[in-house]
């Protein structure tokens, strides 16, 4: 299937909306009108042009909002994980460590320059 | 020696007054015609009227800076930073005015700091001291 400009555009809008509303829980109806596509045709083409379903990169959007957060300083890593959606530090802990390589923890220690550099390469694995 | 100017950096001026004016709350201080379409523009506090003035600095398009402006935006590093009395009250009225927030307020020990994206390709941090 071909990727008009159009599709491209709504798709980008979408991936906006996902980045601007990482703090919240994500609503699939509302996603599908914000693309302008049917649910199944909205994630069959996000997985199609863009290699990854919508949920997933909502769960890598959440984890660098949470990553941000950790570099400046958060001190409850366990209010950043609820926010990130994350029920308990220790789940928490592991998708970010799977993600970053490193465990929020140890992440919040490092300096602005290697923690930037770190979300950077996690965030386009 | 006295720190009287801080600025941001911003491309359409009218648009950057509608958010600093319009949305955040500033007040417009001074709006002197340079010519050829320049304009000095500030905005202060509405709770310092005589305090530090924030110029409206029309660079947005100088490469450096547009370089500058585009990586700390990807980067989710803000430009600049003001300081609001209750930070969780100042998030609930943007947030109703439709502003987007890259960061939610967060404790930061000595601070809680909210993210906010201007519209004029800045993020602008607000930051409630909290501990002393």
């Amino acid at each position: 299937m071909e990727l008009t400009q159009a599709r491209g555009e709504r798709l980008e809008t979408v991936r906006r909306y996902v980045r601007e509303h990482a703090d919240e829980s994500l609503d699939r109806a509302r996603l599908a009108a914000v693309a302008g596509f049917s649910i199944s045709h909205l994630h069959r083409l996000f997985r199609l042009y863009l290699g990854e379903n919508v949920a997933r990169y909502a769960r890598r959007a959440r984890l660098e909002r949470a990553g941000r957060k950790l570099r400046m300083g958060a001190v409850d890593i366990t209010e950043v994980a609820l926010r990130a959606g994350y029920s308990t530090h220790a789940a928490f802990t592991k998708a970010f460590r799977q993600q970053y390589g490193v465990s929020p923890s140890e992440f919040r220690r490092l300096g602005c320059t290697a923690a930037t550099r770190i979300l950077k390469e996690g965030s386009s694995r | 020696m006295k720190i009287k100017l801080e600025s941001v950096s911003i491309s359409d001026y009218d648009k950057a007054l509608a958010f600093y004016s319009g949305v955040l709350g500033f007040q417009k201080k001074r709006d002197i015609p340079l010519g050829g379409g320049a304009r000095w523009l500030t905005v202060v506090s509405a709770e310092e009227p005589d305090g530090t003035e924030l110029v409206l600095e029309p660079n947005a398009e100088y490469p450096a800076m547009k370089a500058l402006k585009e990586a700390l935006m990807n980067d989710g590093i803000p430009f600049t930073a003001f300081e609001v009395t209750d930070i969780q009250k100042e998030y609930e009225r943007l947030k109703a005015l439709g502003v987007e927030f890259t960061m939610e307020p967060t404790n930061m020990g000595m601070t809680t700091v909210a993210i906010l994206n201007d519209t004029c390709g800045n993020l602008i941090q607000l930051y409630q001291v909290t501990a002393k």
